[in-house]
């Protein structure tokens, strides 16, 4: 148990720092789902599911929820081909105690061509409070009847990043490189003309050594078709 | 190009006249000390004799289809020497060595016609080829310099906006 | 010595370092700053600048100095000079922003010194010379009672400033001091138990007069402020009005030099005046309940003027303030276009040697002043235009001539012979208006003015200005003139958004025979409910007037479809998330894209953000569902920007160019939406979030937080990026952080964009700069095509207005540029501030609330539109002018040598042919 804990701590703290979190407190989070596939304006939620986040920091969560039933799923279709939404309903309650609703859409036919696989985004804010819960679902959108009827729930906790701050200190030290690199190439640079040119002077002279040699092999190439 | 060209007309002044002609320029030139025309003459007229005119053709053709092969090496030096940044001499050096073989390339038909003799297929092949190689050398050397739309950015400036599918809008409410 | 040697060589060492510096600082300035400045004659030839001062709160005529003016104090917190007989600005100080400036009393110019008190806690007083404006002293009073900053009344007398606090149930406090030197001078308590909380009191100098009781039984209770000694008298109602008046009462003081007192009876049916003194003097008159009233003295006679305004025409009646006895000769009745309700707030009656001039001071309800002599007006400011809600630019329509040859073309029918003599028709007409030149016969009446016709590079446009009086102004970008200007009466803007007023343009005037059409969205005054007021922005003519919705408004859109006529649709969205359409006629075209229209509202008392579908519309009616809803903190989080793309915006390169030629494709979302949040974090301190949320997917994008760091908050959202500034408390600078959004090498979608098929997160590029200037407001430029490149125009704080290109603050500059890339330079952490990228030079413009910015018809210009305190026009070319000619362009020489080259290569054709004949027969 203890390991294993040590383990979870260590990934949360590895995390952490890739990311570069700016989420000071952990704690859990729990979400009750609630769905409607009614093809009208307004919404009839059948419940679905919950999604609990033990660690908003890991981003850990279980997910518990039923399969869709025939109906529903013929509803989906109609749904999808009417170009309509499907609509989440969020209850998020967190483990400072609030509870908020949350609404979120996505259109029907992508959750049937991705058979039923979506992804649930928690985005915290600094205080750890969960402000908006997000479906969507890869798709293509497609009106078949998908292959399975369980749901392939991802879910997906994410939390803003530190805001940037000019970066000056990196600025100086470059400036400070750039210095010590000049001082040093001003102390270096007294050396001889042809050591610090000998790159551009050898294939001058390659190059003028060649042309003379080519020339008279020309004109002798041009004698010898003469002799002939 | 300008050798090629000399080779031609020589081959072809050989071909038909290269007795009588040979023989009125001698008369207006003063021979140099220690040559007397008639061994030359002799000379000449014993070699033609001796070697069959066609294998000097074939000769002269295959001079001629080996010619822009044997740019290469120097093609390569002077690519060498442009180096790979962009100004105006590179940039000139390099429209030459791509222009001149692909003008050869169009003029082929004439250089063609000078070609004859068994090997004529094979030389003209063999120029072709040599020219082609000229041409893949400069395209390499476009290519080093940065000079061939190959790359996605060469291609933005057509790249269309997307279409917008959905229209929203909306702020704080007003009330 | 050798210490010395040493010491110099460092600093010889230095400065070489420096200079090296100073070199990379020039090239920088070299490479992007050359385009932005101006030349000296070029000054006021683009641009133009209108100075204002607001609406006026307090004046007084400056009749002491040798130059005669009027000093006024604004509630834009301005104190100025304006001349007596232009009306223009002699001088304007700018106090302080908001309620730490607030003026709240002026006097002493008619001891020849002024002196302002302003601000709340601590006020700071401030004498000022009168000649030139300069402050020449300024000291704070230390205030005891914080809350009660409202209830003190200012009296400024003879270089004493009395700072007057009633105090509920025991006395009124007066507290003297030195004007100018601030020096405590005296505390007096005057006993007056009867102030309570409810007790109306004005300041009446030397007394307070307070109204007790209720509306049956009101006495009128005087206090002497500056006779501890005194007790206060009391006047009854009925020794005023005698018996019969109704209440409930008002009390108000009467402008002027002489103590008065109105009360208001009957429901504000008609008052009568109290002469306060020793002796308190009603005067027996019914004054009529909307006059205004004002008392100025000519000769040692106190004259009571009354204003009234009705249809049009101001009339005001003068009397003896003792007998009533009217005086024509002081009244005056007038009607002129710039009066709206006048009231008199100066008003000054010298004797001359033609006998006596009134100058009367007159501020209308629409926020202008004028200044009224005799019976002529002299001049009128339309200081409405200090205080700008909505911009919009439009182009001008047509010339006629060129309108006559669209009506040419533009016809239904094509058959030959009605074209044909359709184009004969045209011709004779333009034939004979040619002759009616010539011969300089009177031209034809145009409906519209010649010069307010569109040029060839679309840069001459009219500016339609929304004012929160409920004014509008049509000005030309040419030279500023006022074109038309409109009065919306009972209108205001929406109380949740600061006095908003929404300004769409639902028909341009490119779309001849049909006039351009612009539509207001406001609230009723009285009901609060919603009002579309539709005009022609050309002319300033209404078109439909003012039409009443009947439903309270919270959200609107301006449809991106046109109807048949080329109007486009408004839809509103009522407090019942019901939609509507105006005009009604659009409906039909508003359902046939209701299937991807979507709508979203951010409520910032709750922090709850909505999203809205409109896809189970029916041609007839539209309908709305919700789609996403989510919440932003709202208990330490308060919602402070939501801010969208401009909706013209295009943008023409698809991607960024990396330094190893593959591309970096721009996520450019349409409907992205930046949301920023203030408040305090958990650790109590200031933090500032950003969100950025897809408004039809209600997807979030990407959140950022900044600790420590608090307004104000400017935000820019264009294209791909985001750039915004705030003050950064740690470091107590300002910064400017800017963010980039990248798809990846590859594109997902290249033909079209999809909110909801979108679900790969785009990558996000950041840096933050620091930015060595306050910053009022930001705006990103915008070109017709978007190929020209962005730059920012930033209003900073010291009335300057800087373009900076948006490649300053780019977040991809490199820190180390080992590799670099096309057009980024080396990452610096602070943005240096060029003064030659001031785009107004040295017209510094003050209180900067908002940048229009608008595209040309070149593609390289932009036009901008400053507006504030002052309102100020000028065009920028973010990449300069690379599709016009300079202006000293060398038409001439090109010419002379184009034609030199003809004239030589046609000779020496013909000599080269001359000798190659004489060759030929050689």
């Amino acid at each position: 148990m203890y390991t294993i804990y040590i383990f979870i701590s260590l990934l949360v703290s590895v995390s952490s720092s890739a990311r570069g979190s700016e989420l000071d407190y952990d704690g859990w989070l729990q979400l009750r789902l609630w769905h409607a596939f009614n093809d009208e304006s307004e919404p009839i939620f059948v419940e679905r599911g919950n999604v609990t986040v033990s660690s908003v920091r890991s981003g850990a969560s279980v997910v518990g929820q039923n399969g869709l039933l025939q109906p529903h799923i013929n509803q989906l279709k109609t749904l999808a081909k009417h170009d309509g939404k499907y609509r989440l309903k969020a209850v998020a309650r967190t483990s400072s105690g609030n509870e908020i609703t949350f609404l979120t859409s996505l259109p029907a036919c992508n959750l049937l061509g991705s058979d039923l696989e979506d992804v649930i985004t928690i985005w915290l804010d600094s205080a750890a409070e969960p402000i908006v819960v997000s479906i969507s679902s890869p798709g293509p959108c497609s009106t078949e009847n998908p292959f399975t009827n369980m749901w392939t729930t991802n879910v997906i906790v994410k939390y803003p990043d530190g805001g940037p701050v000019p970066d000056t200190a990196t600025y100086i030290q470059k400036l400070e490189r750039e210095r010590e690199a000049r001082e040093r190439g001003e102390a270096k640079d007294n050396r001889s003309f042809l050591a610090r040119y000998w790159m551009y002077i050898v294939p001058a002279l390659i190059f003028v050594v060649l042309s003379s040699a080519t020339s008279p092999e020309a004109g002798g190439a041009g004698g010898s078709s003469q002799r002939q | 190009m300008t050798a090629i060209k000399q080779n031609t007309k020589r081959s072809k002044w050989a071909l038909d006249f290269a007795h009588k002609n040979k023989q009125e320029k001698n008369v207006d030139i003063a021979s140099p000390p220690g040559y007397t025309p008639a061994v030359a003459l002799f000379h000449a007229v014993d070699s033609i004799r001796e070697s069959d005119s066609n294998h000097l053709i074939i000769k002269k053709s295959w001079d001629l289809a080996l010619g822009p092969l044997k740019q290469v090496p120097m093609n390569l030096f002077i690519m060498y020497m442009a180096g790979n940044s962009i100004s105006i001499f590179p940039i000139m050096m390099v429209g030459m060595l791509i222009i001149r073989p692909v003008k050869a390339l169009f003029t082929l038909q004439q250089t063609f016609k000078v070609i004859e003799g068994t090997h004529a297929f094979g030389q003209k092949f063999v120029y072709f080829l040599g020219q082609l190689v000229n041409i893949a050398l400069a395209l390499y050397k476009c290519q080093s310099m940065g000079l061939l739309p190959t790359h996605a950015s060469d291609w933005l400036a057509f790249v269309e906006p997307q279409a917008r599918l959905e229209y929203s809008s909306g702020g704080f409410i007003y009330v | 010595m050798a210490p010395f040697v040493r010491s110099f060589r460092g600093n010889i060492h230095r400065f070489l370092i420096d200079v090296q510096i100073l070199q990379y600082l020039i090239i920088l300035v070299g490479l992007f700053n050359l385009s932005l400045c101006l030349y000296e004659d070029q000054v006021g030839k683009f641009d133009w600048k209108q100075n204002y001062v607001g609406k006026i709160k307090f004046a007084s005529f400056d009749t002491v100095s040798a130059a005669k003016k009027i000093i006024v104090a604004t509630e834009e917190n301005v104190i100025a000079a304006l001349n007596l007989k232009s009306g223009q600005i002699l001088w304007r100080r700018v106090l302080e922003k908001g309620y730490a400036g607030q003026i709240r009393a002026l006097g002493g110019v008619t001891d020849g010194d002024l002196v302002s008190v302003s601000g709340g806690v601590p006020a700071i007083v401030r004498a000022w010379d009168l000649a030139t404006g300069h402050i020449l002293h300024e000291w704070p009073i230390a205030e005891q009672n914080h809350d009660r900053i409202k209830d003190v009344k200012w009296h400024i007398k003879d270089g004493t400033l009395h700072h007057i606090l009633p105090i509920y149930n025991s006395a009124v406090e007066v507290t003297s001091y030195d004007s100018k030197t601030g020096d405590k001078l005296k505390t007096r308590r005057v006993s007056a138990p009867f102030i309570t909380q409810e007790t109306e009191c004005v300041l009446v100098a030397p007394y307070l007069a307070c109204l007790k009781g209720d509306s049956s039984l009101a006495v009128l209770l005087l206090v002497h402020l500056f006779d501890t000694h005194s007790q206060p008298q009391s006047v009854t109602i009925n020794t005023i009005f005698g018996a019969g008046a109704q209440g409930p009462y008002h009390l108000e003081s009467v402008l002027g030099e002489e103590p008065i007192v109105s009360i208001s009876a009957d429901n504000n049916q008609r008052k009568r005046i109290l002469l306060v003194g020793e002796v308190p003097v009603p005067i027996q008159r019914d004054i009529v309940g909307d006059a205004t009233l004002y008392v100025v003295s000519v000769d040692n006679e106190n004259i009571l003027l009354e204003t009234t305004y009705k249809n049009g025409v101001t009339e005001i009646v003068a009397s003896e303030l003792l007998t009533s006895k009217s005086m024509p000769n002081i009244s005056t009745s007038v009607t002129h276009n710039s009066l709206l309700s006048p009231t008199i707030i100066a008003s000054v009656c010298p004797r001359q040697t033609k006998g006596v001039t009134c100058r009367h001071l007159l501020a209308s309800e629409d926020h202008s002043v004028a200044l009224l002599q005799h019976n002529k007006l002299i001049w009128a400011r339309e200081e409405a235009l200090a205080n700008v809600v909505a911009v919009e630019i439009i182009e001008l329509p047509m010339s006629d001539r060129d309108q006559e040859i669209e009506t040419e073309f533009d016809q239904k029918e094509r058959d030959v012979l009605s074209m044909m003599f359709r184009r004969v028709g045209s011709q004779l007409k333009q034939a004979k208006t040619f002759l009616q030149s010539m011969l300089s016969f009177t031209p034809q009446q145009s409906n519209q003015r010649m010069d307010l016709v569109r040029d060839k590079f679309g840069l001459h446009k009219m500016i339609v200005l929304v004012t929160s009086a409920g004014k509008l102004y049509g000005i030309e970008t040419r030279k500023g003139e006022i074109i038309w200007q409109l009065r919306v009466r009972g209108i205001r803007g929406f109380s949740k958004r600061s006095d908003a007023i929404i300004l769409y343009v639902q028909r341009g005037s490119r779309h001849f025979p049909y006039p351009p059409q612009c539509a207001l969205l406001a609230e009723d005054k009285q009901t609060g409910e919603g009002i579309v007021y539709t005009f022609n922005p050309i002319t300033g003519q209404p078109l439909d007037g003012l039409v009443k919705l009947g439903y309270r408004i919270k959200q609107s859109m301006l449809l991106h479809v046109t109807t048949d006529d080329f109007l486009r649709g408004i839809l509103i969205f009522d407090i019942r998330d019901k939609v509507h359409v105006y005009p009604k006629s659009a409906t039909a075209i508003a359902a046939s894209i209701a299937k991807n229209t979507y709508i979203f509202t951010a409520d910032q008392t709750t922090g709850i953000l909505s999203g809205y579908s409109l896809s189970y519309s029916t041609s007839q009616e539209l309908i709305s569902h919700k789609v996403w809803e989510l919440l932003l903190s709202p208990k330490n989080q308060k919602i402070t920007h939501v801010v969208s793309k401009n909706p013209i915006e295009r943008v023409h390169s698809q991607g960024r160019v990396l330094s190893d030629r593959s591309v970096l494709y721009k996520y450019i979302n349409p409907n992205l939406v930046t949301i920023v949040t203030e408040g305090v974090g958990h650790t109590h301190k200031n933090t500032l979030n950003l969100y950025l949320l897809d408004a039809v997917s209600g997807a979030m994008i990407f959140s950022i937080m900044h600790k420590r760091v608090r307004g104000p908050v400017h935000v820019v959202h264009s294209e791909n990026w985001i750039v915004y500034s705030y003050f950064n408390e740690k470091s107590r600078r300002t910064e400017i952080a800017s963010l980039e959004l990248y798809e990846g090498k590859i594109q997902s979608n290249t033909t079209v964009f999809s909110s909801l098929a979108t679900t790969k997160l785009p990558i996000v590029e950041r840096q933050a700069f620091i930015f060595p200037a306050a910053i009022e407001s930001m705006r990103e430029t915008i070109t017709e095509k978007g190929i020209t490149s962005k730059h920012i125009i930033v209003a900073l704080a010291n009335g300057g207005i800087l373009e900076l290109p948006w490649m300053m603050v780019d977040p991809r500059r490199p820190i180390n540029p080992e590799v670099r890339e096309e057009g980024v330079i080396p990452y610096m952490p602070e943005i240096p501030i060029h003064m030659d990228a001031i785009i107004n030079y040295n017209q510094s413009v003050f209180r900067v609330s908002g940048i229009h910015t608008s595209p040309s018809g070149l593609e390289s210009t932009c036009l901008v539109f400053v507006h504030g305190l002052d309102l100020f026009y000028t065009r920028v070319a973010p990449s300069k002018t690379f599709d016009v000619l300079k202006e000293d362009f060398d038409y001439y020489l090109i010419v002379i040598v184009l034609a030199a080259l003809l004239i030589s290569s046609y000779i020496t054709k013909k000599l080269a042919s001359q000798k190659a004949q004489k060759q030929a027969w050689k």
